[in-house]
């Protein structure tokens, strides 16, 4: 431009611009260059245009006054139009009309013009139906309904509006079906399938839209979830026809749905139509799939095979796996591969890849048993064809199939050989075949060639983690738990997913004692598999041996939110309840596990043991009788029943006799099984005294013999042994010995080491209180007093003793008082006891007996014959003071020396508490009123027993 | 997206304004109006000169029912892959096949089963030849760039194909 530049026409100073200074050029001045700043912020590179001009020397002159198109001419300019040398510069050449500036601003849009409103309702209903989906599509149907229905509100509204104005010929019908369909796809989700129906036989119906036809396919679906099958089939044929050969995917898809619902009407002939008729024309995996079930469902043998062979030569239409590794030379192919090694197209190639061999494998194993006179030539069959088709790698795992159904089968041998073949493959296969060889013998606890086996399968694939494994758990067993734990490690760290593993590596350490190492790993595996029944009781074990008991509960409550019906955990949350002296906790626990496990003896013993601890003897029969059940050859169980039915007997006096009968029996039936048990014999005397039975004498000789015997035999066997055993402290004993094993049940494969097992201490408080008879010494001492207040508190479960003690604290100084006989006394009332205010008043006196304990025991006695029932509180003979009895237990001493001691038994009684009034006068008693002379309960207290035994 | 000149169907070509097929028609037009714009950048890649009647096209394959073939003949005009299938031309192509699978997920098209055939032919070609085109212009000035492999025709394509199949309920 600067050459058409002519100084001559110039008015202006020449060299004016010179002194300008270009901004472009100023580079001192950049930080307060808008134009620099702003290209560095934005990242363009470039200063906007309006710097950016051609930098010109010149360029900031004035323009000249005839610059441009000449509008700006004054009307009276002497000089002729477009003859000005400015114009010469003014239509300079420009191609890139840069000197346009910048175009006008687009023309703000009319919002108020009806036609533009009704754009902007058609853009709101479009976003309302987006916005319905996304809600669908996480999982909100609730939110997706409600925006859908608003969709269709809007929608309503807008075609009431297009009617107004009068251009009901542009209603946008494909909005119109967008909205419908959406909002019956909501209904339909919402199974709200009534609504769903209507709104797809609005669209049906109408006849303006296109391809509306195949909604009958969706409304088929309905019908298909409602199980109304002849109506789906009827509609999937309907949409079938409406639906045009070009659409050859959508009519398979629907051939498929119409044969599944044939299937699931049990029309396998009409299903195997359509079926096939899919094969022949597309096939595909799953079609192939409910083929070979069909057929299966039908027997035909030759059928199935000739599906199998179908469905083994679909064509999966992915690529193949080598197209993924890098070939190493190309690093732009070598990025491209290492982007799409993993991108969701080869995900779901996988995914599809996966899917076809399921559904290959499981129709191999549906069939194989079916297609040959034998599951394994089945298998062969399956084999062969696999091996001639894309899926050879199948094959081998189809073999191991075959040996895992050997296995089923409980064919161990063959399931070994099928194995053992593997030896001579490659080695992946060879390392898997010897991994389950391996694990196979350890399960056959032939630990020598489980190891060999682990070896194997190690040398072929160093870095298979189940190889290694399975030999740290042959190390495992020979007891050397360092090594084990090595191989653990290694196989953690060649797959470190690998839970198997960590579980293990957690069992040895709680092995070697290293619990803070144990719990580790097994709060690790805890984050992996979160909901492990097995993990969580490992930690609750853990927790244990750490003595923190209130962890250990809250990780078997975790459990048992896992596997509420475990009864072990159950059980072992009820006995840590118990350790920590929480009883009604530890009872519901262990009744929630009998529930689901009613014959778990440990269980049992604690609740009826509970159940005599809380005075319900009653109860405890029935856990008794099924521990009786469950160990018919222990006589304990039996014994325990028969001593409820005693005890009931005396605290519930209506079953009274029943009760006390019912243990009688029991009694003699567990004679009749264990005639030699002393205990029973014992009680047998007891029991036939206590009702004056006629077999007393038998059953004393007996009990003489047996114990005779006994005596010798232990004479013979450890002699001068001084110790009295109390009979519940020795079971006890027994249960230690027995080491309660409590294993989790669940499968954990390739995990069947170290067993975790715990004792269940079961507080064994209830047996019969007899003591067992060492070898007799003279003379006999009496047992120490201790020992008899605890023997006697154990049994009367401070009832009595309550008793006794508030007697203890009455005065005594009224002994020997009399019947008033001048009526009641009146005054001071408040002052008396209740016993001598009493219309019936009685009086209390101590008792003493040497051989009872306890020695000395209160009695009531009445004071009157009849009642002081009189108008003045005179005595009346109208009516009759009549003691009120208590049954109670004592322990008696018997005239048998055990150790060196008496041996004491316990014994029921009624103790007279006090005296009522009932009405009649007594007629053919003629007594003192005294207790001990009174009548029927006075059996249970005395010396008739013993006078008996002495006889025997 | 680096800054891509909108060949907005309408715009002055040599001071010749062509009628604008207009943006507004409803959403299974913009498809099209995305294949016309693939179509011009195509020819546009092989210097042929842009004056295609756009109107003219138009009015070929718009009418209903026709346009899915429509849609694959502009598809194909990347045809030869090699020389045609440059980042410009990328671009328009898949937004070309995003409008369409936004069509047929809305259900305003069913397109003809050897279609949407032809649709995942074209993506596996674009898929061979597309490896070292890259699939944006890398900015200069771009604070996280993208991983190389994953700008890339291909992998883009193969994406496009797993959209695809998603919709068809290819695994299903």
């Amino acid at each position: 431009m600067e050459h058409v530049h002519l100084a001559a026409e110039d008015e202006d100073d020449l060299y004016s611009g010179y002194n300008d200074y270009n901004p472009t050029f100023d580079t001192e001045d950049l930080e307060n260059d808008v134009g620099f700043q702003q290209a560095v912020k934005t990242s363009h590179g470039r200063r906007p245009p309006m710097t950016a001009k051609i930098p010109g020397t010149a360029v900031a002159r004035p323009m000249g006054t005839a610059f441009g198109d000449g509008v700006a001419r004054p009307m009276t300019a002497v000089l002729a139009a477009g003859y000005s040398s400015a114009v010469i510069r003014g239509s300079a050449f420009d191609p890139l009309g840069q000197s346009k500036g910048p175009a006008p601003p687009l023309e703000a849009k009319n919002e108020d013009t009806p036609e533009e409103k009704i754009k902007q309702l058609e853009k709101k209903v479009n976003q309302l139906i987006e916005d319905s989906c996304m809600a669908h599509s996480h999982g909100d149907l609730q939110l997706s309904l409600e925006k859908a229905k608003e969709a269709g509100r809007k929608e309503r509204f807008l075609v009431r509006q297009r009617e107004q104005t009068a251009s009901a010929d542009h209603i946008n019908l494909d909005l119109t079906y967008s909205v419908l369909f959406n909002l019956a796809n909501q209904y339909a989700d919402n199974e709200m399938f009534a609504e769903a129906l209507n709104t797809y036989q609005v669209i049906v119906k109408n006849k303006m839209f296109s391809n509306a036809g195949r909604l009958k396919v969706n409304m088929a679906n309905i019908y298909f979830k409602q199980r109304n099958f002849p109506k789906a089939i009827k509609f999937y044929r309907m949409a079938l026809d409406q639906i045009s050969n070009a659409h050859r995917d959508m009519r398979i898809k629907i051939m498929q749905n119409i044969g599944v619902v044939f299937v699931k009407m049990g029309q396998y002939s009409d299903a195997i139509t359509s079926f096939e008729h899919i094969m022949s024309e597309s096939p595909n995996i799953k079609t192939g799939f409910n083929l070979i079930l069909c057929y299966f469902a039908i027997g035909d043998r030759d059928k199935m095979k000739k599906a199998f062979q179908k469905l083994i030569c679909v064509p999966l239409g992915i690529d193949e796996d080598d197209k993924y590794i890098p070939p190493n030379d190309d690093p732009q192919t070598n990025l491209v591969i290492e982007a799409i090694k993993n991108d969701q197209l080869r995900q779901m190639e996988r995914e599809r890849k996966a899917l076809a061999e399921k559904y290959i494998m499981t129709s191999a194993k549906l069939i194989a048993p079916a297609i040959e006179t034998s599951f394994a030539a089945g298998f062969d069959w399956c084999v062969e064809m696999v091996k001639t088709s894309m899926y050879v790698e199948l094959a081998n795992d189809l073999e191991i199939n075959k040996a895992i159904t050997y296995l089923r089968q409980k064919d161990f041998n063959q399931a070994v050989e099928t194995l053992k073949m593997f030896e001579k493959k490659d080695s992946r296969v060879k390392s898997a075949a010897a991994t389950n060889l391996s694990f196979l013998y350890f399960l056959e606890k032939e630990y020598g060639q489980a190891d060999r086996y682990a070896d194997l399968a190690m040398n072929a694939d160093r870095y298979n983690p189940a190889a290694l494994i399975n030999k740290g758990n042959s190390v495992f067993v020979n007891g050397d738990y360092e090594k084990a734990g090595e191989f653990y490690k290694e196989a953690l760290r060649n797959d470190s997913s690998c839970t198997e593993a960590l579980y293990n590596l957690g069992l040895t350490y709680k092995k070697l004692k290293r619990l803070e190492e144990a719990l580790d790993c097994f709060l690790k595996l805890h984050a992996i598999l979160r909901n492990s029944a097995q993990v969580m009781f490992q930690l609750t074990s853990l927790y244990e041996s750490l003595e923190d008991p209130n962890q250990a509960i809250e990780w078997l409550m975790q459990l048992i939110s896992v596997a509420p019906t475990d009864p072990q955990a159950l059980a072992k949350l009820g006995a840590l309840y118990d350790n920590e002296g929480d009883k009604s906790q530890a009872f519901q626990y262990y009744y929630e596990s009998f529930r689901y496990f009613p014959s778990n003896i440990e269980v049992i013993e604690w609740l009826g043991a509970y159940y005599i601890d809380t005075q319900f003897c009653e109860k405890a029969i029935q856990y008794f009788e099924r521990a009786a059940l469950i160990q018919p050859t222990q006589v304990k169980w039996q014994l325990m029943v028969a001593s409820c039915y005693r005890r009931s007997g005396h605290y519930l006096s209506s079953n009274f006799t029943g009760n006390y009968q019912k243990a009688l029996e029991t009694y003699k039936d567990i004679h009749r099984k264990f005639p030699e048990n002393v205990e029973c014999l014992r009680f047998l005397v007891r029991l036939c005294t206590d009702m004056g039975l006629k077999e007393v004498q038998e059953y004393a000789t007996k009990l003489k013999k047996v114990e005779k015997m006994k005596e010798i035999r232990e004479q013979i066997g450890q002699q001068g042994s001084r110790i009295v055993y109390i009979d519940g402290q020795h079971s006890e004993g027994v249960y230690k010995n027995r080491d309660v094993l409590s294993t989790s049940r669940k499968k954990f494969p390739a995990i069947l080491t170290a067993v975790a097992a715990f004792f269940v201490l079961v507080s064994n408080s209830e047996c019969a209180k007899v003591v067992k008879r060492p070898p007799r010494i003279r003379p006999c001492l009496d047992l120490p007093e201790e020992i008899l207040e605890q023997m006697f508190g154990r049994l009367s479960a401070g009832m009595f003793s309550a008793f006794h003690h508030t007697l203890q604290l009455a005065p005594l100084e009224k002994e020997n008082l009399t019947c008033p006989t001048n009526g009641r006394p009146t005054s001071d009332k408040s002052r008396l006891p209740v016993n001598i205010h009493s219309i019936s008043p009685w009086a209390y006196r101590i008792s003493y007996d040497a051989t009872r304990y306890p020695k000395y025991l209160p009695e009531a006695y009445c004071l009157c014959k009849g009642c002081l029932a009189g108008p003045f509180g005179e005595e009346s003979l109208q009516f009759r003071s009549t003691p009120v009895y208590m049954p109670s237990v004592i322990l008696r001493r018997t005239p048998s020396c055990g150790g060196g001691r008496y041996i004491y038994t316990e014994n029921y009684i009624s103790i007279a508490v006090g005296c009522t009034c009932v009405t009649g006068p007594e007629k053919e008693r003629e007594s003192n009123n005294s207790v001990l002379d009174t009548g029927e309960l006075k059996r249970g207290i005395d010396k008739g027993d013993e006078s008996q035994l002495k006889e025997n | 997206m680096g800054y891509q000149p909108e060949q907005s169907v309408g715009m002055t070509t040599e001071g010749i304004a062509l009628r604008s097929v207009g943006n507004t028609l409803v959403l299974h037009k913009t498809a099209l109006i995305e294949a016309f714009n693939l179509k011009a950048a195509t020819k546009y890649q092989l210097k042929i000169c842009m004056s295609i009647n756009y109107f003219h096209v138009r009015t070929q394959y718009c009418a209903k029912g026709n346009y899915d073939f429509g849609i694959s003949q502009v598809i194909k005009s990347l045809e030869p892959y090699n020389k045609k299938l440059v980042t410009d031309t990328w671009y328009y192509a898949k937004r070309c096949f995003l409008s369409l699978l936004e069509n047929m997920l809305k259900h305003m098209i069913m397109l003809r089963g050897c279609i949407v055939q032809e649709c995942i032919q074209v993506l596996e070609h674009c898929e061979v030849c597309g490896k070292n085109v890259p699939a944006v212009t890398e900015q200069p000035l771009e604070e996280d760039r993208i991983h190389t492999g994953k700008s890339t025709v291909a992998y883009e394509s193969r994406l496009l194909k797993a959209l695809i199949y998603e919709i068809i309920a290819w695994n299903q």
